[in-house]
């Protein structure tokens, strides 16, 4: 490449770099430089820091609440996206059949997505308010028992779950038919000669040239769903018993949401990040040969 | 009716019979909300609930009414604009260089853009909180408009690209023998042919800005107060103020409600940084 055409595309990637040093490398660095601190400004040392070397990493090894969060973060995003996954993949495949009013019907399921994740929790925690929402007066009216949803240590997760499949699931739905419609029709025709119908079909044809799709579907909700923040912040603030708690929640609670131990939450925050980084390692190479493309 | 074709009749009501009941449940929070946002407060805890009632749209103008709501929706805006404004100026131009140009680094440049898109946000904000309240950023529009550029500048660049790419290489040689200067062949050339993208991308931006909820409540308080954190307060005060609180939910779905449906077409690829088109 010519060396004037080079200066001029560096040049015009340079600034977008230099913000994107300021706003998101910067604070990361200062933040991992921070985790090797005492920096705890409920007991006053927000001015001034003291050097700890590993020993916020190493109580966080044994910070039982920590894992804790881990864990229920974890379990949280296989539910949810195994949920979602399996009730867009159904939607979509119904709806790239011949359909009337196939466009109410993707509008009905893609609505959601068009609700913040705040308000997705606002709206649910008056439905699931174990004595005065709708849900379970819905319930009583089928004699059916109505639990409290979000106040059971053995039900929030799931219930959460329920709501962001409530959520996101039109994400899938809006993923899976724009690969469906790229399938040519003719691959299910040669298919059907050929004696292949109902599951077969499903398993052999559309599953296979899905594929990508059905990837890249998978990365960004599993990467979001272990990112969830707002749907417990909202709705359960952790509780109860912590069995709400996600990771981002243990960190909030732990940094500027409540206890401000600011070098000890900002060791959590690298720790769970690298959790995070394990997995998106293990779709980056498919994922980058999807969106090189 | 043979039984054959009974049966056959009732297979292919199936499907709309699943249909129904997933829209049915998909809709029925958001048609809940809208009843409870017109009821009066007593109505609306009533159990068995109240189905008959004279809409109160004065719920509405109270959650307009209420502490800092109104306030915090002329903020959003303002905030998503300067951000989106800044977001397009320096990502055009990197997109751009991304799409045309092979240069070393380029795909260093990719991936660390995806990293961004996927890192949970607590590792930047953390810190960020830290700096913001050093710096005197924290609780300011400026801070705002600046941090959103840690969703929106990636975002951007990357849709960007995208759309740059899809443009025929020859166009640009074209204007080039015409004598078009780099410079001018992005602007004048090729910003006209991707103006839809151009539109799209702001109101994927738009939106990331008026949901976001982690910002506003790491970096701000009551100076400038954004949509998200405004609309999650109507919990503590009100109580079960539910009517006002579901007025609020209302008022604040419309705007994205409305860019939505401008944007439809780019629904996915924003969804999925481009990885999906419809």
């Amino acid at each position: 490449m010519p060396r004037q055409r080079a200066i001029t595309a560096y040049g015009y990637l340079l600034p977008s770099i230099a913000v994107l040093g300021a706003v998101v490398l910067y604070p990361v660095l200062f933040g991992l430089y921070a985790s090797f601190h005492d920096w705890n400004w409920a007991l006053g040392q927000a001015e001034g820091w003291k050097w700890t070397g590993l020993g916020n990493y190493l109580t966080l090894l044994r910070d039982g609440y920590f894992w804790h969060s881990v864990g229920v973060t974890l379990y949280f995003t296989v539910v949810a996206v195994a949920v979602e996954f399996i009730l867009g993949f159904a939607i979509a495949l119904l709806l790239a059949q011949d359909i009337k009013g196939a466009w109410f019907f993707r509008a009905a399921t893609v609505f959601p997505l068009m609700v913040s994740d705040i308000v997705a929790a606002l709206l649910w925690g008056m439905i699931l308010n174990p004595s005065l929402g709708i849900l379970n007066y819905g319930l009583s009216v089928l004699h059916l028992p109505g639990p409290d949803w979000v106040g059971n240590p053995q039900l929030v997760v799931p219930t959460l779950a329920a709501v962001d499949a409530w959520w996101q699931t039109g994400n899938i739905v809006l993923i899976l038919l724009a690969g469906l419609s790229g399938i040519p029709k003719d691959r299910f025709e040669m298919a059907s000669i050929d004696g292949a119908h109902g599951w077969r079909m499903l398993w052999h044809i559309t599953i296979p040239s899905l594929m990508p799709f059905i990837l890249v579907a998978l990365v960004f909700r599993t990467i979001d769903c272990l990112r969830v923040f707002a749907l417990a912040w909202g709705i359960t603030s952790g509780g109860p018993l912590r069995a709400s708690e996600f990771s981002q929640l243990f960190i909030y609670t732990q940094g500027f949401g409540r206890l401000f131990n600011m070098g000890y939450a900002a060791a959590a925050s690298v720790v769970f990040a690298l959790i995070v980084g394990v997995v998106v390692i293990f779709y980056v190479g498919p994922m980058q040969r999807r969106l090189s493309a | 009716m043979s039984r054959v074709g009974l049966k056959k009749r009732l297979t292919n009501l199936l499907p709309y019979v699943a249909l129904t009941a997933v829209a049915l449940v998909f809709l029925a929070p958001l048609v809940w909300t809208i009843l409870t946002s017109l009821k009066s407060q007593l109505d609306a805890l009533a159990i068995p609930p109240v189905w008959k009632f004279a809409p109160i749209w004065r719920n509405y103008l109270d959650a307009w009414q209420s502490r800092d709501f109104a306030m915090s929706f002329f903020n959003t805006t303002y905030v998503a604009l300067f951000s989106i404004g800044i977001s397009l100026l320096l990502g055009i131009p990197a997109g751009y260089a991304l799409a045309r140009f092979r240069l070393s680094g380029n795909n260093t440049v990719e991936v660390g853009l995806l990293v961004v898109r996927m890192l949970p946000e607590m590792l930047f904000i953390i810190p960020m909180y830290a700096l913001y309240r050093k710096f005197g950023l924290y609780d300011t529009p400026l801070g705002l408009v600046l941090a959103f550029q840690i969703f929106n500048l990636p975002y951007t660049i990357w849709l960007l690209r995208q759309f740059i790419s899809e443009v025929p290489l020859e166009i640009e040689e074209a204007a080039r023998i015409d004598g078009c200067s780099t410079n001018q062949i992005l602007w004048r050339v090729i910003l006209p042919l991707i103006a839809p993208g151009v539109v799209a991308t702001a109101i994927l931006a738009f939106i990331v800005v008026w949901t976001n909820l982690l910002i506003p409540l790491a970096l701000t308080y009551t100076d400038s107060p954004l949509i998200a954190t405004t609309i999650a307060n109507f919990r503590g005060y009100g109580g079960f103020n539910w009517p006002v609180m579901a007025a609020g939910s209302v008022i604040a779905i419309i705007p994205q409600f409305i860019f939505f449906l401008f944007a439809q077409k780019y629904i996915i690829r924003g969804l999925t940084l481009g990885a999906v088109k419809e």
